[in-house]
């Protein structure tokens, strides 16, 4: 059974479509990346997964039933939002007794490392905390809940170079000692190119991509050399991004030409950049 | 743990906030007149030492519902509990800080008798117009008043809520109009001594205890709506 399936789902509000007739399918024990620029409809789909939107049209089943107020399902779901606000008397380790109450797979061991690690200090009130602080109550949260489906939106906001470090690395340690669905949306692409394994790219309330990553990653290319070669080499194939300079052309293709490659340079397109080509060009892969 | 007794749990983390202001205030309250009336004894006459200090009880309550659901709220349900288990829950805390109020009140107005006003013949909870005989009903009276006033102040912040600063601004406007309609029909057709009188010739129970608990069905169901229709 997929984690996630959404079928055709659109959310309008006050005239404005936030999600257009998006359809995916996440599966189980995998981390996905909700990728895409702002406002293009990642919160609202994440918020609309875990029930806290109403979709306007549309299916959408989280572990095989609808999340809108199904305590099954939400029981099963945590939900760490970029601009979580807490209770304002609320000290973080409020914070954190709130969620061991509400998450039913709470690591409070593994919470209290977390903690050390982030160095974050519990008996101080949460409005008295620093951005990145912040930013590290709701990381904690969201990896010592252990839910079966953790969803991150944009979690790391205000934090350091080390900090977001440590938590790729305990997010990637703490996903292959127990396995679950992790859903991670963020700008960063570059820096989580390695962690994910499957791509969900949003703009405009519609998906442009959704693939696997390993596939875009090795599908994606870059070909430089005199502008003629390249051209030719690329003839046929959809150009996502070009710059010519002094006679010299980059072009970047959603997939390898099937010509031969004769005096031009193909390399592996990154990551970020085939988000930000395709983003631009505003066209699937 | 079923989500209602979870939301409740969390309600609970803080209790100072949740339970106990009312009643910091009261014995404040007490306290404060107790010493003023210790201070003047001499030049207040026994039947002229009532004080309306009750009303902080009442009034310094009336913080918990817009902290439970504009602050409270959004926390637990991004903890995945489901606004219906927050509305239990919410309705529980209600009931028991009501059944709290009345038979606390109630015990404290017994010790005021039995001191004879805290021992300087103060009236503080034991006022003419709100005395009963018997110690439930006494409850009944002091309680559901509390409850009344939760209702109204969870609507208004539901209204705060899902409509903002502007539906709260449409919400009062609605009411004064409402208001002044009905006292101006009451004027006109002279029928307002009638229902000054209607009220007056009610029992005391009916005043401070049905009539409130009307109060609370009609703003309770209101909040309930707008809550279970809240986005988060």
């Amino acid at each position: 059974m997929s984690a996630v399936v959404v079928e055709d789902l659109t959310m309008r509000y006050r005239g404005h479509t936030a999600l257009d007739g998006v359809s995916l399918t996440l599966e189980q024990n995998t981390i996905h990346g909700l990728l895409g620029r702002n406002g293009a409809g990642k919160t609202t789909l994440m918020r609309v997964l875990t029930g806290q939107e109403f979709e306007t049209s549309g299916r959408v089943e989280v572990f095989g039933q609808p999340p809108r107020e199904n305590a099954a399902v939400l029981d099963r779901v945590c939900f760490i939002r970029e601009s979580q606000k807490y209770p304002a008397n609320f000290k973080v380790r409020d914070a954190f007794a709130a969620a061991a109450i509400a998450c039913p797979n709470w690591d409070q061991g593994y919470a209290d490392r977390l903690v050390g690690e982030f160095d974050l200090p519990t008996k101080r009130q949460v409005k008295k905390l620093s951005r990145g602080q912040l930013s590290a109550v709701g990381i904690v949260i969201g990896l010592a809940a252990r839910a079966p489906l953790t969803m991150f939106d944009e979690p790391y906001l205000g934090l350091d170079a080390v900090a977001r470090q440590v938590f790729y690395d305990r997010l990637l340690e703490d996903f292959v000692a127990h396995p679950r669905t992790v859903v991670l949306s963020t700008h960063l692409i570059d820096e989580v190119a390695d962690l994910i394994e499957h791509v969900v790219l949003i703009d405009h309330g519609k998906v442009l991509i959704d693939a696997d990553a390993d596939d875009l990653r090795g599908r994606a290319v870059s070909v430089s050399g005199p502008s003629a070669a390249v051209a030719a080499y690329a003839d046929g194939t959809p150009v996502l991004h070009r710059s010519e300079l002094g006679g010299r052309l980059r072009v970047a293709l959603p997939r390898r030409p099937e010509g031969r490659a004769e005096g031009v340079s193909v390399d592996s397109l990154s990551l970020q950049e085939l988000i930000v080509f395709t983003t631009n060009q505003g066209d699937p892969a | 743990m079923n989500q209602t007794m979870k939301a409740l749990r969390i309600q609970m983390l803080k209790p100072g906030t949740t339970f106990a202001v009312p009643w910091y205030s009261i014995g404040i309250a007490i306290a404060i007149c107790t010493a003023l009336f210790a201070l003047i004894s001499g030049q207040v006459p026994y039947h002229s030492r009532s004080t309306g200090a009750l009303s902080a009880f009442y009034l310094s309550g009336l913080g918990v519902q817009p902290w439970l659901i504009t602050q409270l709220f959004p926390f637990s349900t991004a903890l995945s509990i489901t606004r219906r288990a927050f509305v239990r829950a919410t309705a529980l805390l209600v009931a028991a800080e009501t059944v709290i109020a009345g038979l606390g009140l109630a015990l404290l107005n017994k010790i005021e008798i039995g001191t004879h006003g805290w021992f300087v013949h103060m009236r503080l909870l034991d006022l003419p117009h709100i005395h009963q005989n018997n110690y439930f009903t006494q409850a009944l009276v002091y309680g559901i008043p509390m409850m009344a006033l939760t209702s109204v102040t969870a609507f208004v912040a539901a209204i705060f809520r899902i409509f903002g600063q502007l539906g709260l601004w449409l919400f009062f406007v609605a009411l004064a109009a409402v208001s002044a309609a009905v006292a101006a029909l009451l004027v006109l057709t002279h029928t307002i001594g009638h229902v000054g009188h209607y009220f007056g010739s009610q029992p005391m129970l009916a005043d401070f205890a049905l009539y409130p608990l009307a109060l609370v069905v009609l703003f309770g169901t209101g909040w309930a709506v707008l809550m279970l229709r809240s986005r988060v």
